[in-house]
């Protein structure tokens, strides 16, 4: 247990550098709220009377201290340019963008476990190099220009699906599902290409093991004999590429969600950062990386429970 | 045969030098000024049409490649700057003192949690969205890969015996990552530039599209693709130049970066 | 009819057709037991693996290879799985590494007992420790509930004899099962081997380098050298009047007890040089 203690650990240190972090570049770097807010050529009187009236003229460690702390109870502050909370401002967009990655990864797995596999056993014959080609190609391919082309082909020539807007699951399951198909298919295409190479080379690591070659020798057919060693030891590789691919979905989600129109956290935190909010961009930014620092500590710790050789040395 | 990919690369990223440099001394057509001759189809004289500006398509595209280099150049070599010699002073300093490598590489992990993409709201909503602002976040946030790298680098080189053999011999430790180890992690480094250079052509397309890179009316692919958008019931086409050009600058650096690879260390062929 | 009829067995490898054995040809009738030896690079490895049918995309074979006189070479992949592990077996050099190390050791074997399971009735694992028990692994209970990595090599060497044997296989390959072993285990192991043998009436076909392991197990021998079969015969008689200068160096380093005192200890160079070697 000393190991996962460690783990969680490194997790907290982490999050707390990355907020110190998110603060200091926020807070710390010219143009300051006020001066956002007023404009560049407000009076130093004005500028003042609204930092005082925000409680920003108080020294930073202990406008750090109060957001933090504000954080950890779940209160996000409260937007300076409209005094709205900033949790009610990004709530909506929690569930859209984590439908949008979430079903973004696991259709990128659907898709690049099967295409990775073959590409390893037919990597000397073409469909082999055809997979991994078309991998190479699709790595090359940017998350929003396959968004558009896809849109371009499947709403606006054969007009199949709706080419942006979102509605909720609970509003039209129906509807809801017509409108993620685009967006959760061009994340998921754009993934897979990358997680097919990373498939593609675990899965080759696997063939050229004893235990597989043992399993051949004992009368398993090469995809059998794949499907029987190669998912739990390719799996240990894998995680770790998942979880990495999961962060970059993230990303991929902010700028997917810009191009078919969701209001997502991404889309939230852009409209945010052109309008300069920056309690709303702070609380923004700082969620998704408490998104992606979770991400790591899972998969760190889920290499424990793959790997019996691992829980030994708990 | 197998050095099509690396030769492919070059020739794709070629194209895309030969393309900027032409830009700085001619486009078919005034890239910036707008025009009376809106959303004309591809044909003579402008062989892609132009856009809702009536600015030559081309002529955009031209432009755009220098942007692409310049901001892949920049934001490459600050990340490398500042990476590799984060890498090997963790490397070098692993095997004695444990926390000046573990201090190192805790930061970089933090750092590592933030994407490009990330950090450049986070720029742009206090200095305001630019060229400048997408290469600094770009390049910060490619630091970390460049550590991670020289540090494994690193640690192979230092446990070599020519450096065992160094040290033996009373070379002091700078002078040892001087000598031995720099030139011998530099193959590394390489192959590392190149895909994140591919990486940093992705993401200043990602931020030019989302409006928070290099502003809009300056020539970007990403702003272009952005442009498109607006007219892809009227013009589908639009959206098929820039991405294309974004997608062969990419594949370029990254054929270049596998082809690299291959040559460099042979025992990776049978694997990638 | 022999369980195994070799004949004018060629491995080829790769786009310039690398000879790796050359014409080989031998047979093997029923619970007979073959050992064939060469130091590495001979082609031992390679004869075995094409024998499995599970040489690497590049290699060429050509010749015959009967068992029980069905033709393998150029069987499809589905016809040849349904051979291996259950007509033919084999057991491999790297005990540390042949076995999955995610999977418990018990149901690695008992999937190699249900993949060939003719009837499904019984209870797999009961048959499966009671394999266990009987290669010598008395704690089988315990043994079958671990992973790979908490035995020792010699137990896990057992466990691959038992996966080998668990269907009673008409011919088992051994491909050098004791050279990564420590010298006790290594004799118990092959006591365990040819008891078992014994017991399930199985054939063996045993590399090794080493001659004196071979005449452990085995009553004939088949000497390789470069890919070619320079002289076989029974043991004994190899032992007695070794007529191949290659053969005569062999049987020297394997009586090292014979070796008279204060002499230098033999090596194989001492009776046979390839042509154009330098000593």
């Amino acid at each position: 247990m000393a190991a996962a203690a460690r783990k969680l650990g490194v997790f907290a240190l982490s999050l707390l550098l990355a907020s110190v972090l998110i603060f200091a570049v926020l807070n710390a770097l010219p143009g300051s709220v006020a001066h956002t807010i007023l404009g560049v050529d407000a009076t130093p009187e004005a500028v003042a009377a609204l930092e005082a009236r925000l409680g920003l003229d108080r020294p930073w460690p202990v406008r750090y201290v109060e957001w933090m702390a504000g954080m950890l109870t779940g209160d996000f502050g409260t937007s300076p340019l409209n005094g709205h909370s900033v949790l009610e401002l990004i709530g909506p967009g929690i569930p859209v963008t984590a439908w949008l990655v979430g079903l973004g990864i696991i259709g990128s797995i659907l898709i690049a476990l099967p295409l990775g596999m073959v590409a390893a056993l037919r990597r000397r014959s073409w469909e082999g190099v055809a997979i991994s080609a078309a991998a190479e190609l699709g790595m090359a391919v940017p998350v929003f220009w396959g968004g558009i082309i896809l849109a371009l082909v499947f709403a606006i020539e054969l007009r199949w699906l709706p080419p942006n807007g979102y509605v909720p699951f609970t509003t039209d399951a129906g509807e809801w599902l017509r409108h993620m198909v685009l967006p959760v298919g061009t994340l998921a295409l754009v993934q897979a290409a990358v997680l097919t190479r990373y498939v593609r080379s675990a899965f080759i690591e696997v063939l050229t093991q004893d235990y597989y070659r043992t399993a051949r020798a004992l009368g398993w057919t090469p995809l059998r004999a794949l499907f029987r060693h190669g998912v739990r030891n390719a799996a240990m590789s894998l995680v770790t590429v998942v979880g990495l691919q999961l962060s970059a979905s993230l990303v991929g989600a902010i700028v997917v969600e810009r191009v078919f129109n969701l209001h997502g956290l991404g889309s939230i935190l852009i409209d945010n950062v052109f309008q300069r909010d920056i309690a709303v961009v702070q609380a923004t930014v700082m969620l998704l990386v408490l998104a992606v620092l979770v991400i790591n500590l899972v998969v760190d710790l889920s290499y424990g429970l793959i790997d019996p050789r691992q829980r030994g040395r708990r | 045969m197998r050095k099509i990919q690396l030769y492919t690369g070059l020739a794709l990223i070629a194209l895309v030098i030969a393309a900027g440099l032409v830009s700085l001394v001619w486009t078919p057509f005034d890239p910036i000024r707008v025009t009376a001759d809106r959303l004309l189809d591809p044909g003579w004289p402008h062989l892609l049409g132009t856009d809702a500006m009536g600015i030559d398509i081309i002529s955009r595209l031209l432009i755009g490649a220098r942007y692409c280099l310049i901001v892949g150049i920049i934001s490459v070599s600050l990340a490398a700057i500042a990476g590799v010699p984060m890498g090997v002073l963790a490397g070098l300093s692993g095997a004695r003192s444990g926390w000046v490598d573990e201090v190192v590489m805790r930061v970089n992990d933090v750092v590592y949690a933030f994407p490009a993409l990330l950090l450049a709201m986070l720029l742009a909503a206090v200095a305001g969205a630019s060229t400048v602002t997408a290469m600094v976040a770009i390049g910060v946030a490619t630091i970390p890969a460049f550590a991670r790298v020289a540090r494994a680098a690193t640690l192979e080189v230092a446990a070599s015996d020519f450096v065992l053999a160094a040290r033996a011999a009373g070379t002091t430790k700078w002078s040892i990552a001087v000598r031995h180890v720099f030139p011998n992690i530099a193959p590394v480094v390489g192959v590392q530039a190149s895909v994140g250079f591919a990486m940093a052509i992705l993401a200043e397309a990602a931020l030019s599209y989302l409006g928070l890179g290099t502003p809009r009316g300056t020539p970007t692919w990403g702003g272009m693709l952005r442009d498109a958008q607006d007219v892809w019931y009227t013009q589908p086409v639009q959206a098929l130049w820039p991405g294309l050009a974004i997608a062969l600058a990419v594949l370029g650096f990254n054929l270049l970066g596998d082809g690299l690879r291959d040559v460099l260390d042979p025992r990776l062929r049978e694997v990638r | 009819m022999s369980l195994l009829e070799v004949s004018g067995l060629t491995v080829r490898f790769g786009r310039r057709q690398v000879v790796a054995i050359d014409d080989v040809s031998f047979t093997l009738g029923e619970q007979e037991r073959l050992g064939i030896i060469g130091e590495s690079g001979s082609g031992k490895t390679v004869t075995a693996l094409a024998l499995m049918g599970l040489l690497p995309e590049n290699a060429a074979v050509t010749g015959s290879v009967r068992v029980r006189g069905q033709e393998t070479l150029g069987l499809g992949e589905a016809e040849y799985a349904k051979l291996r592990g259950d007509t033919l077996s084999m057991v491999f050099q790297e005990p540390m590494t042949a076995l999955d190390p995610t999977m418990r050791v018990g149901r690695q074997v008992a999937e190699v007992l249900l993949l060939h399971a003719r009837n499904t009735s019984g209870n797999s694992r009961q048959r499966v420790i009671e394999m266990l028990r009987r290669v010598g692994l008395a704690d089988a209970e315990r043994i079958a509930d671990s992973y790979p990595h908490q035995l020792s090599g010699g137990q896990r060497q057992r466990v691959c004899v038992a996966m080998a044997l668990i269907n009673s296989p008409d011919l088992v390959i051994c491909d050098e099962p004791t050279t990564a072993l420590d010298v006790t285990v290594q004799a118990r192991v092959l006591k365990v081997l040819d008891e078992m043998l014994d017991a399930e009436h199985t054939a063996c076909l045993f590399i090794s380098h080493d001659l004196a392991v071979v005449s452990q197990v085995c009553s004939h021998v088949l000497v390789m050298l470069d890919g070619r079969i320079v002289e076989s015969g029974p043991i004994h008689r190899i032992f007695a009047t070794p007529s191949h200068p290659y053969t005569k160096g062999l049987v020297a380093t394997a009586q090292l007890d014979k070796v008279a005192p204060g002499s230098p200890l033999p090596t194989v160079a001492d009776f046979y040089t390839r042509a154009g070697a330098t000593r």
